[in-house]
């Protein structure tokens, strides 16, 4: 019973403590997609929840090219994300794209947009999972 | 040995508990898609007690030998970015207030310093605070700023490729890094990769943005998001002392017009420093900031529309909206940046 109690400890606990952290998620999975633009803002990563949403808001400054991605960890299924400016437009979003993690665009101003995320529910999952998103942008030098 | 009692629905239950948990430690589940009821049940019927032991004791047996001699494949598991929501009490409290101190963003020193380049401005050395400095800085909220100062001069010097002093500024981030407790952050083998990459511009300028990514991904983790607010804040200063050095020198206008654009940082830092009530040293440093603040209510937004195109398969946003802004408020800005850059790097 007592090797019973072990095991169960080991298969429930150590899974989450492994994964708990998204920075190697960012640095294997996120990064190498940013495709030569430079990284511009600091660390926007974690680990959310079906059903969760949030939102950042960037500045991207005009005559510049930018590459922003929005990249989920699969077991949260289709993350759906969104960019608006100020006044709430919707500028993309990344249902119906090819690409759902990437949007590139030109600003021919500097203006904040603001990104918006949403996880979808898992309302009939037995076991319920979270997992890393990352929300990166990089500049063209 | 244990035994596994007789079915019964507790029982049952716990083996596909059991299973669903074994499942996802060893990634019988490769599509990672949630797991269903309807799935599990379907498991459930194609598999005997046996096979349920075997897998259980494969787990272990993962766990205990390391797994495959593979590295890569042992660190599949760390590196998979996706847990089982154990305890959602804990994930879920003051959640909304967590996230908003994770997903902040204002644009990083390196960008900044880009376009002081692209300006055709020339290096200036002796506008940098100087890394001899790093022994005098002992405290925690000091060593946090003047990261975020140093940081910004070192993106300065490796967008400008001065490849000793980038190395100086990486040595002396180090060792405030590490007198924050984030030495994993720039660990020797970092450092080295640097050294042996310092003559490839753009591996440089990879190391620092990882550089700055790592501190804050480790302060943000460890649940030190204030302390990462400070290096951000310290950062931002510098960015715009530097950026201030070159503005409106000569009659020069873009530099200038960037200095104005740093209103929306600002608010949105200032906005952000908010989230910290209660820390007395991110207090004091939302006072300096407000100081600033107070200045760019002079620097002159006009809202307009934002406007999409798309040509070629290129999105450009467009807006109407312009940010302008006197000499005269542009010196008080200036002014007012050295007296707060000043009192930190002293």
């Amino acid at each position: 019973m007592k090797a019973y109690k072990i095991l169960l400890f080991l298969l429930v606990f150590i899974p989450s403590f492994a994964s708990a952290q998204c920075k190697p998620f960012t640095k294997n999975k996120v990064l190498p997609k940013l495709n030569g633009y430079v990284q511009n803002d600091s660390y926007n990563s974690a680990q959310m929840a079906p059903g969760e949403d949030a939102e950042i808001m960037v500045t991207f400054f005009g005559g510049r090219d930018y590459r922003l991605l929005v990249v989920a960890h699969p077991i949260l299924g289709d993350v759906e994300f969104t960019v608006s400016d100020i006044n709430g437009k919707q500028i993309y979003t990344n249902k119906g794209a090819q690409d759902k993690e990437a949007f590139e665009f030109k600003m021919k101003n500097t203006q904040q947009l603001v990104i918006k995320i949403k996880v979808p529910e898992q309302k009939d999952a037995v076991v319920q999972h979270i997992g890393c998103i990352s929300i990166v942008s990089g500049f063209k030098q | 040995m244990w035994r596994f009692k007789r079915e019964t629905t507790g029982s049952r239950l716990t083996k596909i508990i059991l299973f669903v948990l074994s499942c996802n430690y060893i990634r019988i589940n490769p599509f990672q898609r949630p797991i269903t009821i309807q799935s599990v049940q379907m498991i459930k019927k194609h598999l005997s007690l046996a096979a349920i032991a075997s897998v259980c004791i494969g787990s272990i047996a993962l766990i205990a030998c390391g797994g495959s001699k593979n590295p890569a494949e042992n660190k599949a598991p760390l590196e998979s970015g996706a847990s089982e929501l154990t305890n959602k009490d804990e994930f879920f409290k003051d959640r909304e207030q967590a996230l908003k101190q994770i997903f902040f963003s204002i644009p990083a020193p390196i960008e900044m310093a880009d376009m002081i380049k692209d300006a055709g401005f020339s290096f200036d050395k002796t506008m940098l605070n100087s890394v001899d400095k790093v022994a005098k800085y002992v405290d925690e909220e000091n060593r946090a700023i003047n990261l975020g100062i140093y940081a910004a001069d070192l993106s300065y010097s490796t967008v400008f490729e001065q490849k000793q002093e980038s190395v100086n500024y990486l040595a002396a981030s180090k060792t405030l890094s590490n007198a924050l407790g984030i030495d994993a952050a720039m660990d020797e083998k970092f450092m080295e990769r640097v050294q042996k990459n310092q003559n490839n511009k753009d591996s440089l300028l990879s190391y620092v943005t990882l550089s700055y990514q790592n501190v804050n991904a480790y302060l943000k983790e460890g649940k030190r998001t204030d302390v990462s607010a400070l290096i951000v804040s310290g950062a931002w200063i510098e960015t715009l002392y530097l950026s201030t050095q070159y503005a409106g020198k000569n009659g020069e206008k873009s530099m200038k017009q960037r200095v104005a654009e740093q209103t929306y940082s600002l608010n949105q830092l200032v906005s952000y420093l908010n989230l910290f009530a209660t820390s007395d040293r991110v207090n004091r440093m939302k006072e300096d900031l407000t100081r600033l603040q107070a200045i760019y209510k002079d620097v002159i937004v006009v809202k307009g529309e934002t406007s999409v195109e798309k040509e070629g398969g290129v999105t450009t946003i467009g807006s109407t909206e312009t940010v302008t802004m006197s000499d005269a408020t542009l010196s008080k800005i200036a002014a007012e940046t050295v007296v707060i850059r000043n009192k930190y790097i002293q």
